[in-house]
Parts: C-alpha cells; structure tokens; sequence
C-alpha cells in the first residue's frame, strides 16, 4: 500500500502517522510519513483495510473499505484538513478541544 | 516511591506477554542539532524505564525517516529548543511544563512534545556543569525520564496520571534527578490492556 498525505491545498504533510487495520483480524501496522508526505507499507496481507491519517493541527482522516488483493498494491492518497488550534485554558477545555495539547508534565521546584 | 513487591509482582504476572510485543517505534524530531551524549543519555534511559513495564523501543530520527518502516505502533517525540547544556539559560523559579502529549477529542494522539530548555532552565547544577559532556549525559538522563512519562501517555493512549511516580503529573527536581524513579500503581494498572493489544496483533 501506497500513498501520499497532502493538506486540502495538495501541499504534502510530512511526519503524519498513517495507521493501517486489516478489518477482519484486527492486525495493524502503521507508518510515518516522509518530508514529501509519501508512505509505503510493502508485503501487507491481502484484505480489506481500515487507514487513518493522524497530525496535530490536522483533523484525523480515516478511510474505510480498502481492498487489497493478494500481490496488488493499492494507492491511497490521504487529503486531511486542517483544524482550528487553541490553546488550553482548563482541562475541560482541553478534554473538549481538537489538537493540542492535554497531557502536561509539569515541574514543580521543592 | 518505588513499591519494589508490586513491581516485582506485577512484572511477573504480565512481563512475559509484554515482553514479546514488538517495539514501539519511537521518532525524534529536533529544532536543533542535539548534544550527542545528552541523546545518548536519553535514549538509554527511557528505553531503561520502560523497559521495566515491558514496552521495547525502537528509536529512530525524523530527519532520516523514508516514509516506509512499517511498526506495529509508533510515537513522533518533538524535542523543542537546546538539547545540550550551555550554561546561559537563567535559572527561572516558575512551574514550567517539560513535555506534552496531544489530544484530540479526548483522544490521545501519538505526539509528544518535550522542552530541553524548560528542563535546562530549572537544573542549574546540570546547565552549569563544569565538565560539559558530564552535565549533557545529567541533562539526557532527565530527558529520558521526561521523554518516559510522555511515551506512557502516548503508548498506552491514556490521559490519567498517577499520584505517585512517573506517571504522575507534577514532578520535582529530585523526582527527575534521584537515583531512580519508576512507574507506580496506576501504570501498572493499565498494562493488561497493552497485553491486550500485543496479543490482538497476530498476522493473519
């Protein structure tokens, strides 16, 4: 399986996580890609696949329905969307937000 | 801080499906070039600290990433600012936040994000070191540590914190710089559902 993650304006978004599930098993691999948003996943078993696309700043993108026969290679290019960033005020406003920040470590001096 | 029975306990309860889940493809990412024995000293020691919940990493650079290593999970860590010590940040009295892990949705997504100067600004002792090399390797041990806790959050996608322990979500200068320091209860806690998903994760 193949393919390149672009924003809505066709610019490649590199270091995106791209997730892959084969629907019946439930087997996953996943995958990050490059600085040309290309991905690759070679020798992945024939099935029918569930993908997801995942960045901070952008909305997770899942397709599903991929079919991948035995041998074959699928080509999925994955156009996710920007999402709106703020920053946190409270952690109910951070539980309810969309892509950033939730989980702090914070350092307190003795 | 340590609870050596439960550790131990727990370990043997659980190690051996964690253990032979595969590694966790961990990504670094920099704004600048890192100092090579706080990298070093980083690495070892998160790899050191999850190694004892059964969690195998496998590090690897953004910069050189091809777009085609397949993991059956993986993290994108961003290490923010000067990884290395040069002994001009002041000291700051502030609670400063070290890493982040985001969230969408209440969804925890596998990115974390970890300030070496945050963590240079309240170490003096190690931003100030005489022997530089020996203050980067003080400094990546600290990473490490930091690095762990985020790792814990984006590993096992949960957003709680512990009361105690590295998982907890406030840690002091000792906590980072003791001698040790490990994962309590409610890590501990969540393991079966990482032993869940390594035995989910059969090829067909």
């Amino acid at each position: 399986m193949t393919g390149r993650v672009t924003d809505a304006a066709g610019t490649a978004v590199a270091t995106a996580i791209v997730m892959t599930t084969q629907v019946d098993s439930g087997w996953k691999r996943q995958v990050l890609s490059n600085a040309q948003g290309y991905y690759q996943l070679a020798a992945l078993p024939a099935g029918t696949y569930r993908i997801e696309a995942v960045k901070p700043g952008f909305k997770p993108l899942s397709r599903t329905g991929v079919s991948l026969s035995p041998g074959a290679t699928a080509t999925v290019d994955l156009r996710m969307e920007t999402a709106e960033l703020s920053e946190p005020t409270s952690l109910e406003a951070r539980k309810a937000g969309s892509g950033f920040p939730l989980t702090y470590l914070k350092l307190f001096l003795p | 801080m340590l609870r050596i029975p439960v550790l131990v306990g727990l370990l043997t309860l659980f190690a051996p499906a964690l253990i032979a889940a595969s590694p966790v493809g961990v990504y670094l990412d920099f704004d600048e070039s890192p100092s090579k024995p706080a990298m070093e000293a980083m690495r070892k020691e998160a790899s050191r600290l999850l190694g004892r919940v059964g969690i195998r990493i496998a590090w690897r650079l953004v910069s050189e990433n091809q777009g085609n290593e397949p993991f059956e999970r993986l993290v994108v860590v961003k290490l923010t600012g000067e990884c290395a010590c040069r002994g001009f940040l002041p000291r700051t009295r502030e609670t400063l936040v070290l890493g982040t892990t985001a969230v969408d949705s209440g969804r925890v997504l596998p990115f974390s994000q970890v300030r070496c100067d945050a963590v240079r600004r309240v170490l003096p002792e190690i931003e100030y070191a005489s022997d530089r090399r020996v203050g980067d390797a003080a400094l990546g041990r600290v990473l490490g540590r930091v690095v762990a806790h985020e790792l814990y959050h984006a590993v096992l996608g949960t957003v709680h914190h512990a009361a105690s322990g590295l998982a907890k979500g406030f840690q002091t200068t000792v906590d980072l710089t003791s001698g040790d320091i490990s994962f309590d209860g409610a890590a501990w806690e969540l393991q079966p559902a990482v032993a869940k998903q390594s035995h989910s994760t059969v090829v067909p």
